[in-house]
């Protein structure tokens, strides 16, 4: 009997909680996509995705990718090679939108992992404040203390360049500013009525966390980490630029520009695709993250 | 006030402890050797063994780190693997331009983004600000290295105004600070515009019109005034971030900074060389953002007022 | 009545608000006059357009999306509306001046009190800094806050002494008029009635007209000397307070006075208005008020009511009155 009655209070007070949430994202929606930049954002990335997908079938990675043609080396572009060719010869065009799946999918994957360690740090840290929000703030702040691109570079000249310690780079830089903003937001919520009724009807620490607490105080980690991606897509960029990310001939847009640095002298088309193409990306997660913002935010955009 | 920045010293040393700490346990796994650099690939397995008892390369990584943080306490960071230079000296000897280079271009970021901000602000809506977010929106997202490289191939080989690298006198400094500049102006164009709208439409805004203070006194007297609190946060960071991120510029311009020598270090191998520009690096960011604190505290009274009672 | 004798003067004042959503008639062709050296009261409900009326005054409609489409405003004889930029600066703070709502944001906080005071002297007067910090000092005592507390900062004050602060750097360049929007509503009751009371004396002493804005029947009892009812942009009723008080005209003024608590009658049933405020965006043709007005006819729905003076200083603006015999509820007794 007990029981059951637990068991419905927890059921209604569940129930309450998808309602709100499924509510709000309906709403957020209808923010986002009144928003023309927030849309062409969407667009932006949802065209770079397609062209990474097609580019799977249309170019062959060992044929037109990496592979050398020395005879059509250094071409401007022409109606053959749109984008040019490069010092071997190899087509830009199609190792450029080869590039794109390094960058989105090490973007997503790293903004992901940061995003999982920071929340589940920060809402523990939030949660049971204390001992472990001391220790795990304290982390967070030495690993803050280290300029980002510093601490990339510390990690992957310890482990070695591979995509893996690539993705574990770029996020570890990320984690202890989402672990700052789930904190935050989860001792927001915390303190909440319906959190209080769900204790008091006696559901565990670890339900009422996932459940009930992370649920709700997820929209400024969102936020947080739609507006990380372009920063991380440009991080990656980077550290491949200076040699320490993905190296030549695997054509990762910021190793391309590394190696077309020594022909812009003369061969200067070779430095600005596969660039224009980190810029559009990265603009396109930009105005995304800003569209999200907003739409999760609305008194920020009056 | 001076017990606000003593306080604020003493927060900063554990943190200083366990970034060290990490750094140095991370470049403890780092490839590089002293002894096979030392002796060269001829030498024996006992040579080598020999070579780092007498150094104490052989001891557990704590114990070897607190011998490395007694070295720091006395100024002593070790010697190159490859150079045989003392890291300390060779440090402070690219200091200077890495931080002529960061403060430059974050000046004129600074400089630039603040009238750019005010004014969107002002003319929100318009398409003066459109225009002015639009610009932001691509200096965000453009990368840095990307941009130097357009720079140089427009102003040095085109143009031929500027030169593409090297830091032999002032007009070597104008590409490289322009393009660390024009990344932390997009972000902070957007820091003051937000920041100038949010303050704009206070009640104390209000009460200052009615007081009988202009449209323009209102604005700079009033607005930017607590609109600035925001900003100096994110020109600390800014400045923060254009130490490490001059990683990146000073390989792109060879200029011969700190960045610099970090890539080329890590490139040789020299394992405590790297060690070294990693923690003093981040140490002098640390400082950095403690003064931007400090100035923090004497713009808003609140902060101040926190810390003298 | 000589226009000496009249410090404020509104006339057919219109204010909208054009937004995304529609545009907010914020203010409907009012009119309003405050007699030199008296008190008058501005009642309604919360959105009924009192403050809108208050910044049109100042002439700080924020704008975008506020304009005032129509009217005039002269303010001891200026017409305001009309002035350039630079006349309507001198003008705020010296002829008309303002104390807000909530003084937790009313105050810059980055400045000091005593800067903030000096700083509408340094406006209109043509003195040293360091004299108008004197007497910035002086304006503090006059309030009743120590003037050695001028260096604070506004955090380092309760709510209560920063709206003695609101109102020094309103009264401290003695202003014709005053306007007081609701000076006590965000204030606990025990300050409220120390605010109150400091106001009507300096108002006594400095002999400032003043236009109090308030939703609060008694303090308009307490602090006026004639009283306008505004509802849904319009003034419904205005007159003297003894005439608005005991010779109630329109239903919206009697459902005001229904919706107190009576003290002397603790079992009397309180009698709310039904219904809600209307949409400013989506006014109802006709009398506003008539969708809640238990006296409302058909004719109501279909045209603006016309004012009717009742005496020379009472109107009300009620179709019903249009028939001789129509007397309300309170009236009957």
């Amino acid at each position: 009997m007990q029981s059951s009655i637990v068991k419905t209070q927890n059921r209604v007070i569940r129930a309450e909680g998808k309602i709100r949430s499924r509510g709000m994202w309906a709403e957020v929606w209808r923010n986002f996509r009144k928003s023309f930049g927030a849309m062409l954002g969407l667009f932006i990335v949802g065209m770079i995705v397609v062209a990474a997908v097609a580019g799977n079938f249309i170019f062959d990675y060992d044929e037109h990718v990496v592979g050398q043609n020395v005879s059509e080396s250094k071409q401007e572009p022409s109606a053959k090679h749109w984008f040019g060719t490069d010092e071997y010869g190899r087509d830009i065009f199609a190792r450029v939108i080869w590039g794109a799946r390094y960058s989105i999918s090490i973007g997503f994957a790293s903004v992901l992992l940061s995003s999982l360690v920071g929340v589940t740090l920060g809402a523990l840290a939030g949660y049971y404040g204390g001992v472990t929000e001391t220790i795990i703030m304290r982390l967070a702040d030495i690993f803050m203390a280290v300029p980002p691109i510093l601490l990339g570079i510390c990690l992957v000249s310890a482990f070695g360049q591979n995509i893996f310690m690539l993705v574990i780079a770029v996020s570890v830089s990320a984690i202890p500013a989402m672990t700052r903003v789930s904190r935050a937001s989860v001792m927001t919520v915390r303190d909440m009525e319906f959190v209080e009724a769900a204790r008091a009807a006696g559901a565990n620490d670890i339900v009422i966390i996932f459940r009930h607490v992370l649920i709700n105080s997820l929209a400024p980690v969102i936020v947080q980490a739609t507006l990380r991606i372009s920063g991380t897509i440009i991080a990656i960029a980077a550290l491949s630029f200076i040699g320490l990310g993905i190296t030549a001939p695997t054509p990762e847009w910021g190793a391309m520009l590394s190696s077309a640095r020594g022909y812009i002298r003369g061969h200067s088309y070779m430095a600005l695709f596969p660039g224009l193409a980190i810029m559009i990306t990265v603009m396109g997660f930009n105005l995304i993250g800003d569209g999200v913002r907003d739409s999760l935010d609305p008194k920020l955009k009056k | 006030m001076i017990r606000y920045i003593l306080k604020r010293l003493l927060m900063l040393i554990p943190v200083m402890i366990g970034v060290s700490l990490f750094i140095f346990i991370i470049m403890d796994f780092a490839p590089g050797d002293a002894a096979m650099t030392a002796l060269g690939d001829n030498a024996t397995e006992q040579q080598l063994f020999e070579y780092r008892q007498e150094r104490g390369l052989n001891d557990p990584v704590f114990v070897r780190y607190a011998r490395y943080m007694l070295g720091i306490v006395r100024g002593d960071l070790g010697t190159s693997y490859i150079t045989n230079r003392n890291v300390l000296q060779t440090y402070l000897q690219k200091l200077p331009y890495t931080l002529e280079l960061a403060f430059s271009g974050t000046l004129l970021a600074v400089f630039f983004s603040i009238i750019l901000g005010v004014i969107a602000a002002l003319r929100r809506g318009t398409i003066i600000d459109s225009s002015v977010m639009i610009l932001a929106l691509i200096g965000l997202s453009m990368p840095l290295f990307w941009l130097g490289l357009l720079l140089i191939i427009c102003f040095s080989l085109n143009l031929g105004l500027l030169p593409p690298g090297g830091a032999e006198g002032i007009e070597y400094l104008v590409l490289p600070a322009v393009t660390l500049a024009v990344a932390k102006m997009a972000l902070l164009t957007r820091t003051t515009r937000s920041s100038m709208l949010e303050v704009i439409n206070e009640d104390y805004i209000r009460t200052a019109r009615a007081k009988g203070v202009s449209k323009k006194d209102a604005v700079r007297k009033h607005a930017l005034r607590n609109a600035l609190i925001p900003i100096i946060t994110a020109i600390g960071i800014e400045l923060g971030s254009s130490l490490g991120g001059s990683v990146i510029v000073e390989t792109v311009f060879a200029w011969p900074g700190v960045g610099r020598l970090i890539v080329d270090s890590i490139g040789k191998r020299d394992t405590p060389m790297v060690t070294g520009c990693l923690i003093l690096t981040t140490m002098i960011v640390a400082m950095l953002l403690l003064i931007v604190d400090i100035i923090y505290a004497y713009v808003d009274p609140r902060i101040k007022g926190q810390y003298s009672k | 009545m000589d226009s000496k004798d009249i410090a404020l003067e509104v006339k057919n004042l219109v204010v909208e608000y054009v937004t995304a959503d529609g545009t907010v008639h914020a203010v409907n062709d009012i009119n309003l006059t405050v007699k030199r050296q008296s008190c008058m009261g501005l009642v309604g409900e919360t959105g009924a357009g009192k403050t809108s009326t208050a910044l049109a005054i100042m002439n700080l409609i924020p704008s975008p999306p506020g304009i005032i489409r129509r009217g005039r405003i002269v303010l001891n004889g200026y017409e305001t509306l009309s002035m350039k930029d630079t006349e309507m600066d001198a003008v705020r703070g010296k002829e008309v001046a303002m104390i807000f709502q909530d003084p937790m944001t009313a105050l810059n906080p980055v400045l000091t009190i005593g800067e903030q005071i000096a700083e509408s002297i340094l406006m209109h007067e043509k003195i040293s800094k360091t004299e108008a910090l004197e007497r910035a000092k002086q304006m503090l005592e006059m309030v009743g806050i120590n003037g050695n507390r001028a260096n604070n900062y506004p955090y380092q004050l309760s709510g209560g002494m920063k709206q003695r602060v609101v109102i020094a750097i309103a009264l401290c360049c003695n202003p014709n008029l005053l306007i007081a929007d609701e000076p006590t509503t965000a204030l606990d009751v025990t300050i409220q009635a120390q605010v109150l009371e400091l106001i009507d004396n300096l108002r006594e002493s400095y002999k400032t007209s003043m236009l109090l804005i308030t939703h609060d029947l008694g303090i308009v009892a307490e602090m006026c000397d004639e009283v306008s009812v505004m509802y849904a942009g319009r003034i419904v009723e205005c007159g003297t307070v003894k005439e608005v008080f005991t010779d109630t005209k329109h239903p919206y003024t009697e459902g005001l006075f229904n919706s107190l608590p009576n003290i002397n009658d603790r079992n009397a049933q309180l009698t709310p208005i039904t219904g809600l405020v209307p949409d400013p965006t989506d006014l109802p043709p006709g009398c506003a008020f008539a969708p809640r007005c238990r006296y409302a006819c058909a004719e109501c729905g279909k045209r603006v009511p016309k004012d009717k003076w009742i005496s020379a200083t009472h109107m009300v603006a009620c179709t019903a009155y249009e028939k001789p015999e129509f007397l309300i509820e309170r009236n009957k007794k």
